[in-house]
């Protein structure tokens, strides 16, 4: 019958059709790795956040003083990413886009008067849906516990009780690094025979430790003036590395180090005159200010450079992602798993803000970064002017102006537009 | 060149050959077979006899059910009409085909009536899909939410849907038999629907046999009271009836199901003396429930509870030996890519990529479905819910936005230890709650809608006496019986 050999052809055609996709299938599988394979449920995560603290001071993104020793060492046994960035240029809002993976344009902690909203749920929150131990331990009380402290079991960050005014500039409020990292280790030693989740901050490379104001040194020594603040800079930043060394060493010796996920970053740089000023928070968002190192311990994985670029949001998916943990949909970052273990590009764009001065944006891909500001836009070629000083725009209208339509699309995109506020048009109501 | 990878191929190609020479789903599809869906509307799964219901109301759908395959777990992608059968017809969630409301735009004078075709061109229907693969398509309806204008007749070649108003198979099922008697040459695709179990269904002759007792209360049974009760519920959140009161209301239901269930009986005792049975693969599902009181309220479209959306779903095929129940939860949303399946029908990809829904028939042939299942409603913007169910029995509901001020309002219960849902588990189930929301929040962007809205709590019309008066006493008052 006609039907009966149809059947049997058609079936003899879904057999090889078949083996020809299970070849393929087998193939991609063969060589492509899955994330899965390095995924660890119960590994605790210790992040340590350095504030005022510049990528390219330390050895492994090229510094050539040896003021990271430690650090230089982690970065060789373990993942490093050449090219990551923070969101904005100032420590308040970095703090939260850390921890709730939102842009400061949608988590709106600009000031220390403004909280997270009820709404968010922050990285430490979900990780205790998960039963983690969570504790934070700050070196500076602008990182205060209304903004930061949801989730966590135990958040801990000096008090002061001075004006705004002084507070930069006095030993209240802040201890260094040392004095942290004694809390930090005497935390865990009661707590680390469950997964926990440690964030922990060091504010050493900040002013007054660092020069906080370039008048202070005086006119005999103007001449020297970069030398010596970045001379003083660098001082701090050896002193970090050292403590960093001891806190991987208790790690280690604690056998901590091969269940947990270290990551190693900062909440945005410091300019050393790169545009003509020194400092942060009032600068636009530069490399000297957004240029972060990101280092990560992935147990079971080895040493890697990562030249794709990632930012500051991806942090928090990313750690849920190595613990098989369900993301929030709302987040504006992404997991950078699938770029450690595949080489698979994860973002086509990082995004940076400073949100005085009319509000300055600065978008990249790998290569190219666009500065748009109130009444002009710069470009930059990363490759070869990491440190913006080569406005290129001329020679690449179509290049800057394709960006710029990028950019704006992407903003719209990614503001959310918050209005679950219901609407009520009470005026077709038909029952009270 | 590595041809270890070559290994694992040819041993799973192996199996594949003999599972396939086994079970090729082309082996069952039925080419030449009728296909009839019949909707009993409202009615909820509990007043079912093959679903457990103590009452004697069903036992022409119970004798079906025997020999076919009973669903116990099927949920409704809505809980109530205008929304379902466009789901059903297109197996796409409300969100998506955007026939959330009788109007689309409702500002009287203006008033739009939400149409398929305008809403979502690209849509394809199942009725248009039976069509070009040489079947006759009919339809046989009680009118209101399953009225044709709507979107609901296309594809179809004959959709009645007229007189106006709330029908019932007393209707439309003579004229469905007619038609089959006219047209025994040709195979056919026929939506077959009635009203008898809806609240607004008036019952002429309550002659009161499913209550066992001897009512007192306020309550004779009309469809004003039973508009008033669902007005009541919708203004203040509840109504306040005695439990004497909600068994009166069951009885009326029990006995409308149980005449909803006589025709259905006459339908398939002359569908077997035609000699269509063995040659008609025959589906019947409810596209909503209704609520009698079980959460403080009457009728439907309100809420996403149970009780309104657990559905009666049973499927007859003359080429697949029945008489199984199979509890894996399903949505009715998986009727259109099952009767393809069953049909031995084909779709092409557009429709193949529409479809939200499952081909049921690995489930008949024993296999498991391990996909959530999903409900919403948008009921006359006085309520934005969304809802998911998970295999093992969780249920996270998402209010949106409800009159007069809520918003954003989660509940989390266990369908498998508390199955009326009075022990909302969000605080007390963190893990599983946050688990559940992010599962919601996927899904509601899968569908191209933002949880950010706007959502705008208003009224929208379904009866044409809604949205004109201010005042709920004024309009309840001369039906109330106090």
């Amino acid at each position: 019958m006609n039907i009966a050999n149809n059947n049997i052809m058609e079936k003899i055609l879904i057999v090889i059709l078949l083996f020809a996709l299970f070849l393929a299938g087998s193939y991609i599988v063969f060589w492509t790795k899955s994330t899965k394979n390095y995924v660890c449920n119960d590994c605790s995560i210790v992040v340590i956040t350095l504030t005022t603290f510049r990528a390219d001071h330390l050895g492994i993104y090229g510094y050539q003083q040896n003021t990271s020793p430690n650090i230089d060492e982690f970065a060789k046994e373990n993942i490093q990413f050449k090219n990551f960035y923070n969101q904005i240029t100032y420590t308040v809002p970095s703090q939260a886009s850390l921890l709730t993976s939102l842009y400061p344009f949608n988590h709106g902690v600009y000031t220390e008067d403004d909280r997270i909203s009820n709404s968010t749920l922050t990285l430490p929150q979900i990780l205790k849906f998960y039963n983690y131990t969570t504790a934070a331990f700050m070196s500076f009380h602008t990182f205060s516990k209304e903004i930061y402290g949801n989730g966590f079991d135990v958040f801990d960050a000096p008090f002061a009780n001075t004006n705004y005014y002084f507070r930069s500039n006095s030993l209240l409020g802040r201890r260094n690094a040392s004095e942290t990292l004694m809390l930090a280790e005497n935390w865990m030693s009661n707590n680390s025979n469950e997964k926990f989740f440690l964030l922990l901050n060091f504010f050493d490379t900040h002013c007054i430790h660092s020069i906080c104001d370039i008048s202070e040194i005086s006119n005999n020594e103007k001449a020297n003036l970069t030398k010596i603040v970045i001379g003083t800079y660098d001082k701090q930043v050896s002193y970090i590395d050292h403590n960093i060394g001891n806190l991987l060493g208790y790690l280690k010796s604690h056998n901590l180090y091969n269940k947990t996920i270290i990551i190693i970053t900062s909440d945005h740089g410091e300019a050393f005159g790169e545009h003509g000023t020194f400092g942060h928070a009032n600068e636009p968002p530069y490399a000297e200010q957004t240029y972060i190192p990101f280092l990560i311990h992935l147990p079971s994985f080895t040493s890697k450079v990562i030249s794709i670029q990632g930012e500051t949001v991806d942090i928090m998916p990313t750690i849920l992602d190595i613990l098989n943990i369900t993301r929030p949909q709302e987040l504006d970052g992404k997991t950078l798993l699938p770029l450690i273990i595949n080489n698979i590009p994860v973002n086509n764009y990082t995004y940076s803000e400073w949100p005085s001065g009319g509000f300055v944006s600065a978008f990249r891909t790998d290569k190219w970064e666009i500065m748009i500001w109130n009444n002009q836009t710069q470009l930059f070629n990363l490759d070869n002017d990491r440190f913006e000083q080569h406005d290129v725009i001329d020679s690449n209208q179509e290049i800057a102006q394709n960006m710029l339509n990028e950019f704006y699309k992407w903003k719209n995109e990614t503001q959310h537009k918050y209005t679950r506020v219901p609407i009520i048009n009470s005026t077709l109501i038909g029952y009270p | 060149m590595k041809l270890k990878f070559l290994i694992i191929p040819i041993f799973i190609l192996v199996v594949i050959a003999a599972i396939m020479y086994q079970n090729l789903s082309t082996d069952y599809a039925c080419n030449d077979c009728n296909v009839i869906v019949i909707a009993f509307d409202a009615m909820q799964s509990y007043h079912v006899g093959a679903y457990g219901y103590q009452k004697n109301t069903t036992s022409n759908i119970d004798a079906f059910a025997k020999d076919a395959f009973l669903f116990e777990n099927a949920i409704s992608p809505a809980p109530w009409t205008v929304p379902t059968y466009v789901s059903w017809f297109t197996s796409l969630f409300p969100s998506e085909h955007k026939v959330v409301n009788k109007y689309s735009v409702y500002n009287p004078p203006v008033m739009v009536i939400a149409n398929l075709r305008n809403l979502t061109p690209n849509a394809v229907t199942l009725a248009e899909v039976m069509k070009q693969n040489g079947y006759a398509t009919v339809g046989f309806t009680g009118d209101a939410g399953a009225r044709g204008v709507q979107g609901d007749s296309i594809g179809f070649d004959t959709y009645v849907d007229t007189p106006a108003g709330f029908n019932g198979l007393d209707y439309s099922m003579p004229l469905a038999l007619q038609w089959i008697k006219n047209n025994s040459d040709r195979k056919f695709f026929m939506f077959l629907h009635g009203y008898d179990s809806h609240g607004q269904y008036d019952l002429k002759n309550f002659t009161k046999k499913f209550l066992d007792f001897n009512y007192t209360g306020p309550f004779k049974g009309t469809v004003q009271e039973q508009a008033a009760l669902r007005e009541e519920g919708l203004a203040y959140g509840q109504v306040n009836v005695t439990a004497d009161d909600v068994k009166f209301w069951r009885a009326l239901y029990d006995e409308k199901i149980n005449n909803a269930d006589a025709r259905f009986g006459i339908f398939i005792s002359q569908l077997k003396d035609l000699g269509l049975l063995n040659k008609t693969i025959i589906i019947i599902a409810a596209d909503h429930g209704t609520e009698f009181y079980e959460h403080g309220r009457f009728d439907h479209g309100h809420s996403l509870f149970q009780e309104l959306i657990h559905v009666p779903f049973i499927i007859w095929d003359p080429k697949i030996p029945g008489g199984r129940k199979i509890d894996s939860y399903v949505t009715t949303l998986d009727i259109m890519p099952t009767v393809l399946q069953l049909a031995g029908i084909n779709a092409n990809s557009t429709v193949k990529q529409q479809m939200k829904g499952i081909g049921l028939l690995p489930v008949l042939q024993g296999q498991n479905v391990s996909r959530d299942v999903y409900s919403e409603t948008d009921y006359r913007l006085y309520t934005h819910k969304r809802a998911v169910i998970t295999q093992d029995g969780w249920k996270f509901i998402l209010t949106l936005a409800e009159f007069p001020n809520k918003q954003y309002v989660k509940e989390l219960y266990n369908l498998n230890t508390d199955p009326h849902e009075s022990n909302n588990l969000i605080d007390s189930q963190p893990k599983i709650a946050y688990e559940l929301e992010q599962k919601i929040l996927q899904h509601m962007k899968d569908m191209n809608t933002s949880v950010d809205g706007p959502w705008i709590i208003g009224c929208s019309a379904v009866y044409n006496e809604q949205c004109k008066t201010t005042s709920v006493q004024h309009f309840m008052q001369p039906y109330y019986g106090h």
